[in-house]
C-alpha cells in the first residue's frame, strides 16, 4: 500500500516504529531483535490507531461508527433487494396508517387550538336543556345578552368572551368575495391569550395610539393570499358589507381559536352583530354566540366553578325566555377547548380512538412481521456471525451490526411511511369529518417517534439475540443454522402467534363494523332523504321579518325554484325532519287532551301540499294535503302512526275530529291521512312521538312562519343547491341568512362514524391479513427449505409426500391455531368495549363474526403452512440428499 | 511501559497533555522525537506509553492546542511534525501555573516549615 493510500494514523505509527527500529539497530541490536523490541514497546498497533482515531474525532466517533455500520448494512440490504423491498414496504404502510391516525388523535384529543396561551385555563361553555317530553339537547350557542351578563356578573371566576361565525362580503385587493368572518367581543383575543403577528388587537374602551376599536383582524392566510404578506396592510381599509373598516392586526399563522369554520376576519360584534344576526342580534331570544372563558388563576377556580357561576347568572334569562311553557332543566357545561373534549361528538371521537387502536395493532403486526423476516435472515447468516465471534468480534459488535440493519430498514420505512402519512391524513380527516387543518411534518415525527422507537426495539431484539447466540452454536461444532434455528424456534413461533392473533382482532373488528354500518344503512327513517334538498331561512331572522312577510318570501322562492329542471316535488314548511320541533296541545272529540305517556303532546308541522312527496314519507292510510287545502280555510290534518295508535287504539283515525290549541276554539280539524313515523333527531332508533301535520296556513296561525323550502330532485340534490341559492338571494334582502344543503347532509355526522370506522377498519384489516399471511408463508417456506434434508430422508424411508409435507406444515398449523385461540380470546374480551360504537349487532352476532374472522385467518394460515411444506416434499427434494 | 522493579515512572493521568505541550515549547517535534525527549529530559525517569502519546497528540490537535503537518525527517522519512499554537501556549501557561502551585503545596506538605529533617 503506498503512503498516499495508507491511513494517516497508521502511517504515523509506522514511521514511529521504523525510527525506533533504526535507533535500536544503531545501538547495536540485530534487525530481528530491534524489530521485536520496538513492536513490543509500541504495543498493539491496531488498538493504538483505533484509540487515536477515537480521540481525534472526539464525540463524533459514534457518528462515524454508525455511518460506517449503516454503509455496510445498506450495501448488504441492496444485495437482497426483494427482502429489503418487502420489509421496508411492510413497515412503511403500517407507519403511514399509524402516523396519519395518531396525528388525528393528537389533533382531536390532545392539542389545544394553536397560539392559545395556558389552554388548560380556557373553557368553552355549552348549555344543556331538558324540556319535559323531549329528548335533552346540548347547544354551544347563547344569546349575546347571556354573554354580556356573564362578563358583568361572573367576572369573579373568569373572563368571558363571545364569538360567532358568519359570512360577509368583503372588498379585498383581489376583488369582492365572501369571507368567513367571526363577530367577537373585544376581549376575545385577550381571553384566549393570543398575541398578534402584526399590529394590535381591538381592545375595550377608548382606542389608544397602538390599538383600534372598530377595526378588523385578518387571518395569516388572508394576509398572505390577499395582501401579499406586506406589513403595509396595517392601516389600510377594507369594505365589509356597508362599512369601511381599518385593518388593525394580523393573527398568527394557523390561529382559529378552535372555531372549525376557520375565520378569515374577526370584527367586533358591535359592528358585525347586525350582519351576522340581523337588527335583533342583542335580543335574548337570539341564541347565536359561542362563549369562551379564561378561568382566573388567583381565584383557584376550576371549570366546574365557571359552569356553576354561569348557571346562576343564566338561569333567570332561560326562565324568562321560556315563560310561555314549562321551564326546562337547565345546566351549563364548561368543557375544554380541545376539540375532542367537547360534548356531543362522542360517536365520532370513539371511532377515532378505536381506529387509533387498530392502527397501533397494525403497526405492531407489521413490526412482528419485520422482526420475523429479520430473524430468518439472521438465522441464514449465523455461520458468518459465529465466525466473526471466533475471530474476536464482541457480542456488542455483532448486536450493533444487526441493530444497525434494523435502524437502516426502520429509517427507510419511516421516511416512506411518514411521507405517505402526510398524503393520507387529509383523506382520513375528510372521511372522519374533522377539521382539515394541516399538521406539520415535525409534529407528526415527534408524535410517531416514540412508537417507532418501540417498534425498532421489538423488531431488533429477536434477530440480535439469534445473532449473539451464534458463537455457542459454533463452539459446539454443530451446524450453526440448525442449532440456532432450534434456539430461535420459540422466538419465531411467538412472533407468528402474535401476528395471527393481531390479525384475528383486526379482521373481527372490520367484520363487526361492516355489519354495524349495514344495520345503520338498513334503518327505516320513515322518509327518503337521499333526493331531498332543503333551503332554510334562519328562524330568528324570519321572526324579525314577521310571520306573513317571511312566509311570503319563502313561498316566492319556492314558486320560482319549482321551475328548475330536475325538481319533482316542492313544498314549504315551518320545520323539516331532523330539525327543531314544536309541541301543540291537541284534543279529541271528547275534548280530552291527547298525550303520549312520558313523551308529552304531539309535535306539529305546518306544510304545503307537496311536503309528503318531497320528503318521501310513506302514506299508510287516507291521503295527504291537496293544493286547494293550502288555503286558510282548510281544516284538515295528517297524523303519524304513533298518533293514530295512541288517540284511536281500536278505531279508524281517518275522518275523526281533533281540536288544536284548546277545545274552546271549537274548530274541528278532520284527520285525512296517516303517515309512517319519522325519526326526529337521530338516525338510530328513538322513542316514538306523536306527529301532527296541518296545512301551512293553519301552521301560521299557531306558530312559526314557513322558513323551509323542501325540494325533491332527480339526481344529486347538491348539484341543484347553487341554483336554488341564487333564486333565494334574488328574492331575499341582501345578506339574509339562508342555507341550502341536501337533507342527507344533516344525517352525515350521525352516519359518518359508522362509514369511516368500517372503511378504515376494512383497509387496516386487509393490510393486516396480507402481512400476517405473508409472515406465515415466508417462515414456513424457510422452515421447509431447512427441513429439506430431513424430508428427503423420510421419503427415502418410505413416507408418502403427504406425510412428509404434513410433518413440515405441522409447526405452521400449530402456530396458527395458537394465534387463532389468543386472537379470538382477545377479540371476545374487547367486544364489550366496542359496544357503544356499534349499532344493530347483538352479542350472538358479534360472537359469530369473531368466529368468521377466526375461520378466515385460520384458513389463510393453514394454506400458508401447507403450500411451502408441499412444495418442499416434491420429488426434487432428493437432490438435497444427492448433494450431501 | 514500566516493569516491576523498573525505576521509570509512568506519566500520571492528566499530566500527559501538559508534558506534551511543554515539550513542544522548545520547538516542533514528531511523536517519536517527543517520546525520546521526554525520556531524556526526565533522565529516563518518565516513560510515555506510545498507546497514550498518539491519542494525546490527536486529542490536542482536535482541541486546536497544537497543529501538525507532514514533513520529511533528516533520515528522509515522512513524519508528522507537531507545533504549539497560540491557544496551546496560553493553555500551557495556565497548566504550568497550576502545576507550580501544586508542586509548592506538595513540597510544603513534605517539608513543613520548622519541621525537623527526617531521620
Amino acid at each position: 500500500m503506498s503512503s498516499r493510500e495508507q491511513d494517516p494514523i497508521e502511517e504515523e505509527l509506522d514511521a514511529h516504529l521504523r525510527m525506533a527500529i533504526e535507533e535500536r539497530m544503531a545501538r547495536g541490536e540485530s534487525r530481528g531483535e530491534a524489530e521485536r523490541n520496538a513492536r513490543r514497546e509500541l504495543g498493539n498497533l491496531t488498538v493504538v490507531s483505533e484509540v487515536t482515531r477515537e480521540q481525534r474525532r472526539g464525540p463524533m466517533i459514534w457518528v462515524d461508527r454508525l455511518t460506517q455500520e449503516l454503509r455496510v448494512s445498506m450495501r448488504s440490504l441492496m444485495k437482497s433487494r426483494a427482502f429489503t423491498l418487502g420489509v421496508v414496504g411492510c413497515w412503511a404502510i403500517a407507519i403511514a396508517a399509524h402516523a396519519a391516525m395518531l396525528a388525528i388523535v393528537d389533533q382531536i384529543f390532545v392539542r389545544p387550538p394553536a397560539h392559545v396561551s395556558d389552554p388548560n385555563r380556557v373553557v368553552r361553555l355549552y348549555a344543556r336543556f331538558d324540556y319535559p317530553g323531549q329528548p335533552a339537547y346540548t347547544t354551544p350557542t347563547f344569546s349575546f345578552q347571556a354573554a354580556d351578563a356573564l362578563r358583568r356578573d361572573a367576572s369573579r371566576v373568569g373572563d368571558f368572551a363571545a364569538y360567532a361565525a358568519f359570512e360577509a362580503t368583503a372588498g379585498l385587493p383581489g376583488g369582492i368575495r365572501t369571507v368567513r368572518a367571526s363577530a367577537i367581543t373585544r376581549n376575545y383575543f385577550g381571553v384566549l391569550g393570543v398575541s398578534p403577528l402584526l399590529g394590535a388587537f381591538p381592545v375595550e374602551g377608548l382606542p389608544t395610539l397602538t390599538s383600534c376599536s372598530d377595526g378588523m383582524v385578518i387571518s395569516h392566510a388572508l394576509f398572505t393570499a390577499a395582501f401579499g404578506g406586506q406589513s403595509s396592510v396595517l392601516g389600510s381599509t377594507v369594505r365589509v358589507a356597508d362599512r369601511v373598516l381599518p385593518v388593525c392586526a394580523v393573527a398568527p399563522a394557523g390561529f382559529n381559536g378552535g372555531d372549525p369554520t376557520n375565520p378569515e376576519v374577526w370584527i367586533p360584534v358591535e359592528v358585525a352583530g347586525v350582519w351576522a344576526r340581523g337588527a335583533n342580534w342583542r335580543e335574548d331570544r337570539n341564541w347565536w354566540v359561542n362563549i369562551v372563558a379564561r378561568v382566573h388563576w388567583f381565584a383557584q377556580s376550576r371549570s366546574d366553578d365557571v359552569a356553576a357561576a354561569a348557571k346562576r347568572v343564566l338561569e333567570p334569562i332561560v326562565a324568562e325566555s321560556s315563560r310561555r311553557g314549562p321551564p326546562p332543566v337547565f345546566a351549563v357545561i364548561a368543557a375544554s377547548i380541545v376539540p375532542g373534549r367537547a360534548p356531543g361528538a362522542l360517536a365520532q371521537n370513539r371511532t377515532i380512538l378505536w381506529l387509533g387502536g387498530a392502527a397501533t395493532l397494525l403497526l405492531l403486526l407489521a413490526t412482528l412481521n419485520v422482526s420475523t423476516m429479520l430473524l430468518l435472515r439472521t438465522l441464514e447468516k449465523q455461520p458468518e456471525f459465529a465466525l466473526r465471534r471466533v475471530l474476536g468480534a464482541s457480542s456488542g459488535t455483532i448486536a450493533r451490526h444487526v441493530g444497525t440493519e434494523v435502524i437502516a430498514i426502520g429509517a427507510l420505512g419511516a421516511v416512506v411511511g411518514l411521507t405517505l402519512a402526510q398524503l393520507l391524513r387529509p383523506v382520513l380527516q375528510q372521511l372522519l369529518g374533522v377539521d382539515a387543518i394541516p399538521i406539520p411534518l415535525m409534529r407528526v415525527v415527534a408524535i410517531e417517534g416514540a412508537a417507532l422507537a418501540v417498534a425498532a426495539v421489538i423488531a431488533s431484539l429477536p434477530p440480535i439475540l439469534a445473532a449473539v447466540s451464534a458463537q455457542r452454536a459454533f463452539a459446539h461444532r454443530a451446524d450453526p443454522r440448525s442449532t440456532a434455528s432450534a434456539r430461535a424456534g420459540l422466538a419465531r413461533s411467538s412472533l407468528l402467534v402474535l401476528q395471527v392473533a393481531s390479525c384475528v382482532v383486526l379482521v373481527a373488528g372490520a367484520l363487526v363494523m361492516a355489519r354495524s354500518l349495514k344495520a345503520v344503512r338498513d334503518l327505516d327513517l320513515g322518509i327518503d332523504a337521499s333526493r331531498v334538498l332543503v333551503a332554510s331561512l334562519d328562524d330568528q331572522y324570519a321572526a324579525s321579518l314577521g310571520k306573513l312577510p317571511a312566509s311570503a318570501l319563502v313561498s316566492d322562492i319556492a314558486a320560482k325554484a319549482a321551475h328548475l329542471p330536475g325538481v319533482t316535488a316542492i313544498a314549504t314548511a315551518n320545520r323539516i325532519p331532523f330539525g327543531m320541533a314544536m309541541g301543540m296541545s291537541v284534543f279529541n272529540e271528547e275534548q280530552k287532551i291527547i298525550t303520549l305517556p312520558n313523551r308529552g303532546v304531539p309535535m306539529h308541522t305546518g306544510a304545503t301540499h307537496g311536503f309528503f312527496s318531497a320528503i318521501g314519507a310513506k302514506v299508510l292510510k287516507g291521503r295527504t294535503f291537496t293544493a286547494a287545502e293550502d288555503s286558510a280555510n282548510a281544516r284538515v290534518a295528517v297524523v303519524n302512526a304513533t298518533f293514530a295508535t295512541i288517540a284511536y287504539p281500536n278505531a279508524e283515525p281517518v275522518g275523526r275530529c281533533i281540536f288544536l290549541g284548546s277545545p274552546k276554539y271549537g274548530e274541528c280539524y278532520r284527520i285525512i291521512g296517516v303517515v309512517a313515523d319519522q325519526r326526529r333527531f337521530s338516525v338510530l332508533p328513538e322513542e316514538p312521538i306523536m306527529d301532527l301535520y296541518v296545512p301551512m296556513s293553519t301552521g301560521l296561525r299557531f306558530s312559526h312562519p314557513a322558513t323551509q323550502i323542501i325540494l325533491r330532485v332527480d339526481g344529486d340534490p347538491a348539484s341543484l343547491a347553487p341554483a336554488v341559492e341564487r333564486i333565494a338571494r334574488s328574492v331575499l334582502p341582501p345578506a339574509a341568512p339562508i342555507t341550502v344543503q341536501p337533507l342527507a347532509r344533516r344525517l352525515d355526522p350521525q352516519v359518518r362514524p359508522f362509514i369511516a370506522g368500517t372503511r378504515l377498519l376494512s383497509i387496516y384489516s386487509f393490510v393486516a391479513f396480507i402481512v400476517a399471511t405473508a409472515g406465515i408463508l415466508g417462515t414456513l417456506a424457510y422452515l421447509a427449505r431447512l427441513a429439506k434434508r430431513a424430508t428427503a430422508i423420510r421419503m427415502a424411508l418410505g413416507a408418502t409426500e403427504m406425510r412428509a409435507a404434513m410433518s413440515v406444515a405441522r409447526s405452521g398449523i400449530v402456530t396458527t391455531v395458537l394465534g387463532l385461540v389468543i386472537g379470538g380470546a382477545l377479540a371476545m374480551a374487547l367486544r364489550g368495549r366496542a359496544g357503544p360504537l356499534l349499532f344493530g349487532v347483538d352479542e350472538t352476532r358479534i360472537v359469530m363474526l369473531i368466529g368468521q374472522a377466526v375461520a378466515l385467518v385460520g384458513l389463510a394460515g393453514v394454506v400458508a403452512s401447507v403450500v411451502p411444506a408441499w412444495r418442499g416434499s416434491r420429488p426434487g427434494v432428493f437432490r438435497s440428499l444427492n448433494a450431501d | 511501559m514500566s516493569k516491576r522493579g523498573d525505576s521509570r515512572i509512568e506519566v500520571l493521568q492528566g499530566t500527559l497533555d501538559f508534558i506534551v505541550l511543554q515539550t513542544l515549547r522548545w520547538g516542533p517535534r514528531h511523536g517519536y522525537g517527543m517520546a525520546q525527549q521526554i525520556r531524556a529530559n526526565s533522565s529516563n525517569a518518565l516513560s510515555v506509553d506510545t498507546g497514550s502519546l498518539y491519542p494525546a497528540l490527536h486529542r490536542l490537535e482536535r482541541k486546536k492546542l497544537i497543529v501538525a503537518s507532514w514533513e520529511t525527517s533528516e533520515n528522509k522519512q515522512r513524519v508528522r511534525v507537531y507545533r504549539l499554537t497560540d491557544a496551546g501556549r496560553k493553555q500551557l501557561a495556565a497548566e504550568r501555573s497550576k502545576w507550580e502551585q501544586l508542586s509548592a503545596a506538595i513540597a510544603g506538605i513534605l517539608n513543613p516549615p520548622g519541621a525537623e529533617a527526617d531521620a
